[in-house]
C-alpha cells in the first residue's frame, strides 16, 4: 500500500485537536458514554487506551509490509484483546480492591477494560497506520491517545461533578476520598447514559464550532490578502 | 411470557444503541449509503450469536476456573477474527463484484466490533441465578434490539446529513444525532418508573 507523509508534529497534532478522536471523528463513543461517569474512571480508561493503542499502532506498522486491510484490522483487534487481558490480570493482582464490585466506590474497570479491545479508536487507527510511515503513526497515536484522554477527562469532571457535585476518588487500597464542590441541587440523570450522549454532544458541537469558525477567519484572512 | 419480556426490553429500555454500547458500528449499519446492507446485518446477527452462544460456554467454564472470566473477551475477539476471515473468503469468492465493492469499505469495521456485541451480551447478561430461558432470550433479543435501534438512528442521521446546511451552528449531523439519542434515553428511563 503507497504510504504519504505528514511529520510526526503534525500527525500529533491532527490527533490531539484537529482530528480528536471523541469530539470530531466519533472514535470510541461507547467508552466515551460509559467510563464518564467518574472522573478518576474516565482517567485510568483514558491511560489504559493510550498505552494499548500506542502498542497496537507500533506493532501494525512495523509488520505494515506483510498486511492488507482485514489483516491490519484483525491484528489490531488481536492485539489490543491480549493488552486488555493483560491488563485485567495485573489489576487483579496488584489492585483488587480498587477494581472489587462489591466495594461501592471500587471502579468498575473490569467491566470497561475489555471495550477497550473493541472500540473503534483502536480498530480503525490501526488500519489506517498502513497508508503512512511509523514515525506519522506514532505521532498520530499519540496525539489521538491524549486527545481522547483529555476528551475523556473533561466530559467526566463535568458529569460526575453536576451529577453527584463532588467527585470521589478511591485509592488502590480500596479507600475513598470524596472532594466536595456543593451540596444541595444535583443532577442526578447525568449519571444515566443519556447523560454521556449529552455531554459528549454538547462538547463535540462547540469543539467543532471553534474548528469552523477558526476555519472561517483563515479563509477571511487569504482571501483579504 | 418471560421470552416477550426479554425481547421488548431488548428492543426498548436495555437496546444496546440506547444504554451507550457499539454507537460507532451503529452509523455504518444504519445508514443508507450501503446498498447491501441487509448483508452486514446478517454477519451482524449471525456473529453476535456465535459469540453469545460462546460466551455462554466460557461463563460456565468460569464457574469453575476464574481465569476464565478474564480471558472472554480475548477469545470472543479469536472467535470474531475467524468468523471475518470466513466471511472475507465468502466476499471474495462468492458474491458478485459490486456487491463486494459496496460492502469493503464498512465490513471489516462491522464485522470486528460485532465481539463487542458479544462482550456486551456475555457482561451484562450472564449474572448468577439467570436462568437458560433469560440467556438465550438475551442473546437472541439483544441483537434484534441493537439493530431496529440502529436502524431508527441511521435514519435520523441521514435525514440529519440531508438537511445538513439547515442545522443550528456546527451541530449538525452527529451532535444532534447524539442528542436525539440521548432524548430516546430519556424517555426509555422514564419508562422504567
Amino acid at each position: 500500500m503507497e504510504q504519504t507523509k505528514k511529520g510526526f508534529l503534525s500527525s500529533f497534532l491532527d490527533g490531539l485537536y484537529f482530528n480528536n478522536p471523541v469530539l470530531t471523528l466519533f472514535l470510541g463513543l461507547t467508552l466515551a458514554v460509559l467510563a464518564t461517569t467518574r472522573f478518576q474512571t474516565a482517567l485510568m480508561v483514558g491511560v489504559l487506551t493510550l498505552v494499548i493503542l500506542f502498542l497496537t499502532v507500533l506493532i501494525v506498522s512495523l509488520c505494515h509490509s506483510f498486511l492488507n486491510k482485514v489483516g491490519a484490522t484483525i491484528l489490531s483487534a488481536i492485539l489490543s484483546a491480549c493488552f486488555a487481558t493483560v491488563t485485567m490480570l495485573l489489576l487483579v493482582a496488584y489492585a483488587p480492591k480498587l477494581i472489587d464490585t462489591e466495594n461501592e466506590k471500587a471502579i468498575a474497570l473490569l467491566t470497561l477494560v475489555p471495550f477497550i479491545s473493541t472500540t473503534s479508536l483502536v480498530l480503525i487507527k490501526g488500519q489506517e497506520s498502513l497508508e503512512h510511515p511509523l514515525s506519522d503513526n506514532l505521532g498520530d497515536a499519540l496525539g489521538s491517545g491524549i486527545g481522547f484522554l483529555l476528551a475523556l477527562v473533561l466530559i467526566a469532571f463535568v458529569r460526575e461533578l453536576l451529577a453527584t457535585g463532588a467527585i470521589t476518588f478511591t485509592a488502590i487500597d480500596g479507600t475513598s476520598s470524596t472532594w466536595t464542590a456543593w451540596s444541595g441541587w444535583t443532577l442526578g440523570i447525568l449519571s444515566q447514559p443519556f447523560g454521556g450522549f449529552f455531554l459528549v454532544a454538547i462538547f463535540s458541537g462547540i469543539h467543532l464550532a471553534i474548528l469552523e469558525a477558526k476555519k472561517q477567519k483563515a479563509s477571511v484572512a487569504k482571501e483579504a490578502k | 411470557m418471560q421470552f416477550l419480556g426479554v425481547l421488548l426490553s431488548a428492543f426498548f429500555a436495555h437496546s444496546l444503541v440506547l444504554s451507550g454500547y457499539g454507537l460507532r458500528q451503529n452509523v455504518a449499519l444504519g445508514a443508507k449509503k450501503t446498498h447491501y446492507r441487509w448483508v452486514l446485518l446478517c454477519l451482524y446477527f449471525v456473529e453476535a450469536l456465535i459469540l453469545g452462544f460462546a460466551g455462554w460456554g466460557f461463563r460456565a467454564l468460569a464457574a469453575n476456573n476464574a481465569m476464565w472470566t478474564y480471558l472472554t473477551p480475548l477469545f470472543a475477539v479469536l472467535i470474531m477474527s475467524i468468523c471475518l476471515g470466513g466471511f472475507a473468503l465468502l466476499t471474495k469468492y462468492c458474491f458478485p463484484e459490486a456487491m463486494r465493492n459496496d460492502l469493503s469499505d464498512s465490513y471489516v469495521e462491522i464485522g470486528l466490533n460485532s465481539s463487542l456485541l458479544a462482550l456486551v451480551v456475555v457482561l451484562l447478561s450472564y449474572e448468577a441465578g439467570t436462568d437458560a430461558v433469560m440467556l438465550i432470550g438475551s442473546i437472541i433479543c439483544l441483537p434484534l434490539g441493537y439493530l431496529a435501534a440502529s436502524y431508527a438512528t441511521g435514519a435520523v442521521l441521514d435525514r440529519l446529513s440531508v438537511s445538513n446546511t439547515n442545522g443550528p451552528f456546527r451541530f449538525a449531523t452527529m451532535p444532534l444525532l447524539l442528542l436525539s439519542i440521548a432524548g430516546l434515553c430519556l424517555g426509555c428511563w422514564m419508562m422504567t418508573f
